[in-house]
């Protein structure tokens, strides 16, 4: 019998009904992220990271590659087959879908658990919770207003999602597209929403600097009013609510673009607390993009100070390892206006980069362009460096331009430690702003008239920006233009030089359906020096731009119209 | 089956049916099985299986299992145990796809691919342990179960099979002691062969004329001719390295000792076992520093297993078990090492400059280096001379122990036939790596007129740190109570049992199981078997309610032979056994941990704020609760049969089976985006079967002095993934569920592009431009464009679906011979990386690559070739880089002969052997490549050896 006693002993010291239930104690639940003073702004901070943009935006190119302004150096990009239109449902190549629906979740989850939990903060009164609670859930109403903008410039109407779901919720698979209609009106009344919680300066530590405020919230809803007001979306004979609005006449359209002035005015009027000014335009456009923090940036993506984007927009001979990227094409060159504002037009003489619009040399690197101290040759022949044309796989520019915009020319890879710079990529900036209530104005009340009394017509927003461009009084550009089609013209070629690589014209040529322009094959030069004589030759860069009428807007994601019949595709797709 | 693959089973089925009969025709006069030599084979199977919860006759067992001794496998000069199996126990399946260093395993499974989450239970005496380490000479026996029977009782450890591994005990008898010594060479087979530097210049400029690239990029004429004259030029200037052949082994050796004692007296049986091998490492390292950096290995290991009868009714087992071992490597890691030498263009650089005293580096400093050699380098690679010698060492220390103690009491006393056990073990793993890396500068001399190099880093100190520090710790406890007895023509036996176990990386919460099972059997008269085991079974990793549950199996046997109308043919059959098993049970494996519960993950820099956008962290919804998680489902029915004919001489094993895998956990990509989770959802809801067979025919016999047996065994298996989280499609061709696991996806070939004018008449391939000499691909939805709507399932997946293997041994006087041949069939491979694509990574390009596209060249076997490889065209997955790599090796081979006695009288010794063996002999294979059909995929890893070795055993 004692040897049953030992068994029985043993078997007691390790047979325990607890023995499985050890669990990961490190796995934080939502309470334990939300009631904690350390934790709960971490959520917060997660939903801005679905902003994307910037020169890695498309496989190492920014999105403009695939516009008439740019073209990716390299060779293998799947930028090509954007521009070329070698996409379909199944691979878009561009898509904002899964990125915003991830914003949108967590932007939710975090005003769900903001609500929900409860959370004491050290020296804080429960009234100052509240406040504060109530700021971040504005910033959260911003983001969800910015996340949904984005879906409805890609695919028109798109499923609204205004309350946090758990996995399987059977809700879920009852969802469908709501109508643009629809859509905008939520994005709005999003918008509307951060407005109420947020002040015009943004909360939080070092100035709050990119955080969602007042003038984001009323920018996006300006942005989306005037989406909602252009051609795309108001076609005549549409009967597709998803699409755009249906039976679009002429009073409802400028009806949208009158409600798209106010909405522009009410954030280029915007004003501190103590009665300045909101946003006024930075004093130098080649210094705007590395400046942080800076008066004009209203929403945009941030990021940590680097030198990545010099290392990949360079020119080879300055990189460290890459070079090229997203360069030029001549069209873009062509666009920018001589130094007096009249057009230019396309010559052979050797020196037409001289004499141009202030922002060329900001934007183009050209042959014999200055890079700081250094001078970058494009050319062949004589003198001529891996910078020129063609002449490193993936590296060298392939148009005989490269990309300056954006880049510190301070940064200098020979160093042993190289500087790096802030790289913060505009979504939303003043010059944007301006630029849609010109168009707004301009398409309401036409370009010199102010009837409402915003304080400013669509000529006079217009020269705001060319003159701090640099342009003076004499600027010839708005000189004669009178008429509302004259003056539209005008904004469009003002909106490309001055957004140029914001990802601006992407979206801007396909919402004034001028998708045609995307068909054209781009150009590039060719400077050849021999014996001192230098000879340029204009050259068909890629002959397979295309643009199809399905093109205007993106294929839904083919397994969202699989897994759910109710999300129906897009025309054409 | 298809006709095409029937045409090829009929050919096994003829070869099945055919060969009793003629065996039966080369019958011998003795009728007796063999003499010693033949029985020493291991396609003998054993009389007794022992389960651990059961010891039972193999004629009693009902389920499908297959025992070899390792007493065949002793002398075969393979370092790992899994590489040994294959084509000698059916059922067995596996790939060995690197080699030249002691841990050559091999991935390995039982009956094929029947799951996603892949893993089979291996027990070494009772305890989930790795198997491939051991030393053959202290194994005893390996048992494959396959069938549910037995993996009822593990609930959902064991769903994929068992190797249940048993080590070798003491007997009762004076000590005999037992030695062997064995010497391995090793051969690298199956390489490429990187091509010299004036090929690899002229191809390398043809490659940028295709990218469209400047004249000026290329290498120069004059430069080319300096490789043409090849005399009088400086080869410090001119490099052309053969990196591979001057710095990588053509053979190298390996070691194996093995001494064991064994023996026991009335109360106690030991069996001692020590072992010591040891590999010297593939590469060439200079004897330039006081360590060593090559990749060897050294490694000890010990066993005692002891059993005392610590009462007439108490036994006592304790088995002890460990091993060390010491792999040394160089600085960088060996892998990397390999590479580089591998890849390494032969003119990119010389080895090392020979210092002339006067070098001064772009700062001024005079150059030193150790041996007046100063490495020599560029940015774009690694210098594999530098690697090797220059950048210091380190070794993997790893320690391993183990034990396990059994207490059995026979409990007679309360009534005949009650036995109850204890059985503890603990194993205990720790490994590290003591980094001795040495950071080195290296030197580019572009003017060879100036003494001025441009040096890149420093010569640093050797660091001396430990790193990779791992541990692990495994953990059970098994209660025990069983009864058998007989009673007259019933035959009773039954066990229930308590397991506890527990697995514990240390760094996360231990893997924990609890177990309570039963194996109740009967038979009646031998003639008819049923048998219920099962398990009642807990999951550390799920919902409490969810944690426990019921995996019940049954299985049924009937030996005809034994039946009285049998009777008549007894004289030929000698024995016939029909048996089945049905179990459902449970795979745990690949089920993420505690997932019923949602998790936040915090995440670093996740974004930037304020006026000098300062990171800020993140909490991200990583996983979301996914109520009810439960472990995969497995539905097993297996239906075998055993014969012997003719006295026994010939056996055959055939088994059918089906498995059918539910609620398998997997990727759920219908959960819409529009929910917005940051991570893929698992979940149970994959479903896939497998179906198959396997046979195993032997024969052995004797005639005279001449022994001899033949054996033949074939595994097939086939699956079919029934439901997976896939995305229903546009088009039909692109659904994979339907298809067999793992089957390639990518672009049917239609050869290369000829002129511009076929380009312009074809539809548009949307990857890169393309040009004539590219590969053009099938359009298979007809829209006009190659996109991603155009793949189709290619061939097989990279695994085979069938193995063979042809056996047999010869004994004459004191001379004997052992073969295995071994292959497989059904499997393709995708030829890639740097196989496929010379300049991968600023790598060199190889012979077998020479034959490409160009305009005089228009019959290529390769298209164009070029230096961006990422993307392009051509190195897009298609049915052009697809190879057969079925094959069939001459695996093992062993010679021996055997000392007569009489001359051993007078040396204390009594059974010395003398034997010469080899492993991968030799393998023919229909895939065109120059890399063995095992790796082709894989082209990445250090290659298979072939090795050949001489030994002796000897007793005393």
């Amino acid at each position: 019998m004692k040897k049953y006693t030992i068994l029985t002993c043993i078997a007691l010291t390790f047979f325990s009904c607890r023995y499985m239930d050890e669990y990961p104690y490190d796995w934080a639940q939502p309470v334990d992220v939300f009631s904690m003073e350390q934790n709960y702004e971490r959520p917060i901070n997660q939903a801005y990271s679905y902003l994307t943009g910037g020169f890695d935006r498309i496989n190492g190119s920014y999105l403009d590659a695939a516009t008439d302004d740019g073209m990716s150096t390299l060779r293998n990009s799947s930028i090509h087959r954007l521009s070329r239109g070698f996409v379909n449902s199944s691979s878009p190549v561009e898509s904002s879908w899964d990125a915003s629906y991830k914003g949108i979740r967590q932007s939710l989850f975090v005003q769900k658990s903001l609500a929900e939990i409860d959370l004491v903060l050290n020296n804080k009164t429960s009234q100052d919770v509240i406040n504060i609670k109530n700021t971040y859930s504005g910033e959260m109403y911003s983001l969800r207003a910015w996340y949904e903008f984005d879906l409805l410039r890609h695919y028109g109407g798109y499923p609204i999602i205004n309350k946090y779901y758990n996995l399987g919720d059977p809700e879920l698979s009852g969802i469908g597209r709501n109508s643009f209609k629809e859509c905008v009106q939520n994005i709005i009344s999003l918008c509307d929403s951060a407005v109420k919680y947020l002040d015009v300066a943004p909360v939080g530590a070092a100035g709050g600097f990119g955080r969602m405020t007042r003038g984001a919230a009323l920018a996006i809803k300006a942005k989306t009013l005037i989406f909602a007001a252009s051609p795309l979306f108001n076609q005549s004979g549409n009967g597709n609510p998803l699409t755009g609005y249906v039976g679009a006449g002429a009073a409802d359209i400028k009806a949208r673009w009158e409600e798209a002035a106010l909405a522009c005015a009410a954030v280029i009027n915007l004003k501190t607390s103590s009665g300045a000014p909101a946003y006024s335009l930075h004093s130098d456009y080649s210094t705007l993009f590395t400046s942080s923090p800076n008066s004009e940036y209203i929403v945009f993506v941030g990021d940590a100070k680097s030198n990545n984007l010099e290392n990949r927009q360079f020119p080879p001979t300055l990189s460290k390892t890459a070079g090229g990227g997203t360069v030029p094409t001549q069209e873009f060159a062509d666009g920018f206006s001589l130094a007096d504002g009249s057009t230019y037009v396309r010559n052979s003489s050797t020196n037409q980069y001289a004499n141009r619009d202030p922002r060329f040399v900001a934007t183009i690197g050209f042959d014999g362009s200055k890079y700081d101290t250094k001078t970058v040759f494009t050319h062949l022949g004589q003198g001529a460096t891996n910078d020129g044309l063609n002449i490193l796989t993936d590296r060298s520019t392939n148009t005989g331009y490269y990309l300056k915009k954006f880049l510190d020319l301070k940064v200098d890879f020979s160093k042993a430690t190289p500087v790096t710079a802030f790289h913060l990529t505009p979504l939303i900036r003043l010059s944007d702003m301006l630029l849609l209530y010109a168009e707004a104005m301009n398409e309401a009340y036409g370009p010199d008239a102010d009837p409402k009394g915003f304080g400013l017509s669509a000529s006079a927003a217009v020269q705001r920006v060319r003159t701090r461009a640099g342009f003076t009084g004499s600027d010839k550009y708005l000189q004669g233009v009178t008429s509302i089609p004259a003056m539209r013209d005008k904004i469009k070629q003002e909106r490309r030089i001055e957004l140029s690589f914001e990802e601006q014209r992407y979206f801007d040529l396909r919402r004034w359906l001028d998708g045609s322009t995307l068909a054209k094959p781009v150009t590039g030069i060719n400077i050849e020096i021999t014996n001192g004589v230098t000879t340029n030759t204009y050259f068909t860069v890629d002959a397979l731009r295309k643009f199809d009428t399905r093109m205007y807007l993106h294929p839904i994601p083919l397994q969202e119209t699989m897994i759910s019949p109710k999300i129906v595709q897009n025309p054409g797709w | 089956m298809s006709k095409k693959h029937f045409a090829r089973y009929k050919l096994w089925i003829f070869f099945l049916l055919i060969s009793p009969i003629i065996s039966n025709a080369q019958q011998s006069d003795t009728p007796n099985i063999g003499n010693r030599k033949i029985n020493s084979s291991n396609v003998q199977q054993t009389d007794t299986l022992d389960f651990g919860y059961r010891k039972m006759s193999i004629e009693d067992f009902n389920g499908a299992s297959y025992t070899i001794t390792a007493k065949e496998l002793e002398n075969i000069p393979a370092t790992n145990l899994t590489n040994l199996l294959s084509g000698l126990v059916p059922g067995f399946f596996s790939v060995q796809n690197s080699g030249g260093t002691v841990d050559e395993s091999a991935d390995y499974w039982i009956r094929g691919r029947r799951t996603n989450a892949e893993g089979v239970l291996v027990l070494v005496d009772g305890q989930e342990r790795e198997f491939g380490i051991l030393s053959s000479r202290e194994v005893a026996s390996i048992t494959i179960l396959k069938d549910a029977s037995v993996s009822a009782l593990y609930g959902t450890r064991a769903a994929n099979g068992i190797i249940m591994v048993t080590t070798k005990k003491g007997v009762i008898g004076k000590p005999s002691v037992e030695f062997s010594s064995q010497v391995i060479n090793q051969q690298p087979v199956g390489l490429l062969t990187p091509v010299d530097g004036l090929t690899y210049a002229t191809n390398y400029n043809e490659a940028l004329r295709y990218d469209g690239r400047a004249s000026s990029t290329l290498y120069s004429s004059h430069y080319l001719q300096q490789y043409r004259n090849g005399q009088g030029v400086n080869p410090e200037q001119y490099p052309d390295v053969n990196w591979f052949n001057d710095y990588y082994k053509k053979n190298s050796w390996v070691q194996r000792h093995n001494l064991s004692v064994s023996g026991g007296s009335e109360h106690t049986r030991y069996f001692i076992n020590g072992g010591f091998l040891s590999q010297n490492g593939m590469f060439k390292t200079q004897p330039e520093s006081s360590f060593s950096t090559n990749n060897a290995t050294s490694r000890f290991n010990l066993r005692s297993n002891l059993e005392v009868d610590v009462t007439p009714t108490t036994l006592l087992s304790l088995d002890l078990y460990g091993w060390n071992d010491r792999q040394n490597r160089p600085g960088g890691d060996t892998f990397a090492a390999y590479t580089s030498l591998v890849s390494t263009p032969a003119n990119a650089f010389p080895a090392y400059y020979v210092n002339n005293g006067q070098f001064i580096d772009q700062e001024g400093s005079i150059i030193s280096g150790a041996n007046d050699k100063i490495v020599a380098g560029n940015t774009l690679r690694s210098n594999p001379w530098a690697l090797l010698n220059r950048n210091g060492y380190s070794t993997l220390n790893r320690i391993y122990g183990s034990f396990r103690a059994k207490l059995n009491q026979d409990l007679s006393i309360i009534t005949r036939g009650l036995n109850a056990s204890v059985i503890l073990s603990m194993d205990s793993y720790s490994g590290s790596v003591t980094s001795r890396d040495k950071p080195f500068a290296y030197y580019q001399r572009t003017d060879f007129s100036s003494n001025q190099l441009i040096r890149t880093g420093n010569d640093g100190k050797m660091a001396n740190s430990v790193a990779d520090v791992s541990s692990q710790a495994r953990n059970s406890l098994d209660l025990q109570l069983s009864y058998a007895k007989d009673f007259g023509k019933n035959n009773l036996s039954a066990t229930t049992f308590y397991n506890q176990y527990e697995y514990d990386v240390q760094t996360s919460i231990p893997s924990r199981f609890q177990t309570i099972g039963y194996w109740a059997g009967y038979n009646f008269d031998h003639r008819y078997y049923v048998d219920f085991t099962g398990s009642y079974h807990g999951v550390y990793k799920f919902a409490p309610k969810d944690r426990f549950g019921f995996f019940p199996a049954v299985s049924a046997g009937w030996t005809v032979s034994n039946e009285k109308f049998f009777q008549p043919l007894s004289k030929v059959v000698n024995y016939f056994k029909l048996r089945s098993s049905y179990g459902l049970i449970g795979n745990q494996r690949g089920v993420a941990e505690f997932e019923y519960q949602t998790r936040l993950n915090a995440t670093n820099g996740v974004y930037y704020f304020g006026n000098t956008m300062g990171a800020v962290n993140g909490y991200v919804e990583d996983i979301l609760a996914n109520p009810g998680l439960t472990w995969e489902k497995a539905e097993q029915l297996n239906i075998g049969a055993n014969l012997r004919l003719l006295n026994n001489r010939l056996s055959y094993v055939v088994d059918y089976f089906k498995d059918t895998r539910r609620d398998m956990y997997m990727a759920n990509n219908n959960v819409t985006s529009i929910l917005g989770t940051v991570a893929a959802v698992n979940q149970n809801i994959g479903e896939m079967y497998s179906k198959g067979f396997e046979m195993m025919l032997s024969w052995n016999s004797s005639a005279g002095q001449l022994g001899y047996r033949l054996g033949a065994t074939y595994s097939f298996t086939n699956n079919k993934t029934v439901k997976t989280g896939e995305v229903q499609e546009q088009y039909p061709w692109l659904v994979t569920t339907g298809y067999a696991r793992g089957i390639r996806y990518g672009y049917e070939s239609l050869g290369l592009f000829k002129t511009y004018d076929e380009i312009a008449a074809s539809p548009q391939q949307t990857f890169s431009e393309v040009q004539p000499g590219d590969i053009k691909y099938r359009d298979i939805n007809g829209d006009g464009l190659i996109d991603r709507n155009d793949q189709v399932p290619l061939g097989y997946g990279s695994v085979p679906s069938e193995f063979y293997g042809i056996h047999g041994g010869l004994s004459y006087r004191n001379f004997g011979l052992n073969f295995l041949f071994q292959g497989s069939g059904r499997v393709t491979q995708m030829l890639g990386g740097r196989a496929a694509f010379p300049f991968l990574s600023n790598g060199t390009m190889y012979e077998h690559q020479l034959d490409y596209w160009t305009p005089e060249n228009t019959n290529a076997s390769m298209p164009n070739i070029s230096t961006v490889t990422s993307g392009a065209n051509n190195t897009q997955v298609s049915s052009f880089w697809m190879r057969n790599s079925s094959y069939t090796r001459l695996k093992t081979l062993e010679l021996f002969y055997q000392l007569p006695e009489k001359s051993l009288k007078n040396l204390f010794l009594n059974d010395v052997k003398v034997f010469a063996s080899g492993y991968n002999l030799f393998v023919w294979s229909k895939g065109v490549s120059a890399l063995d059909p095992e790796d082709l995929g894989n082209a990445g890893a250090m290659p298979l050896t072939r090795n050949v070795s001489l030994g002796l055993t000897a007793k005393f």
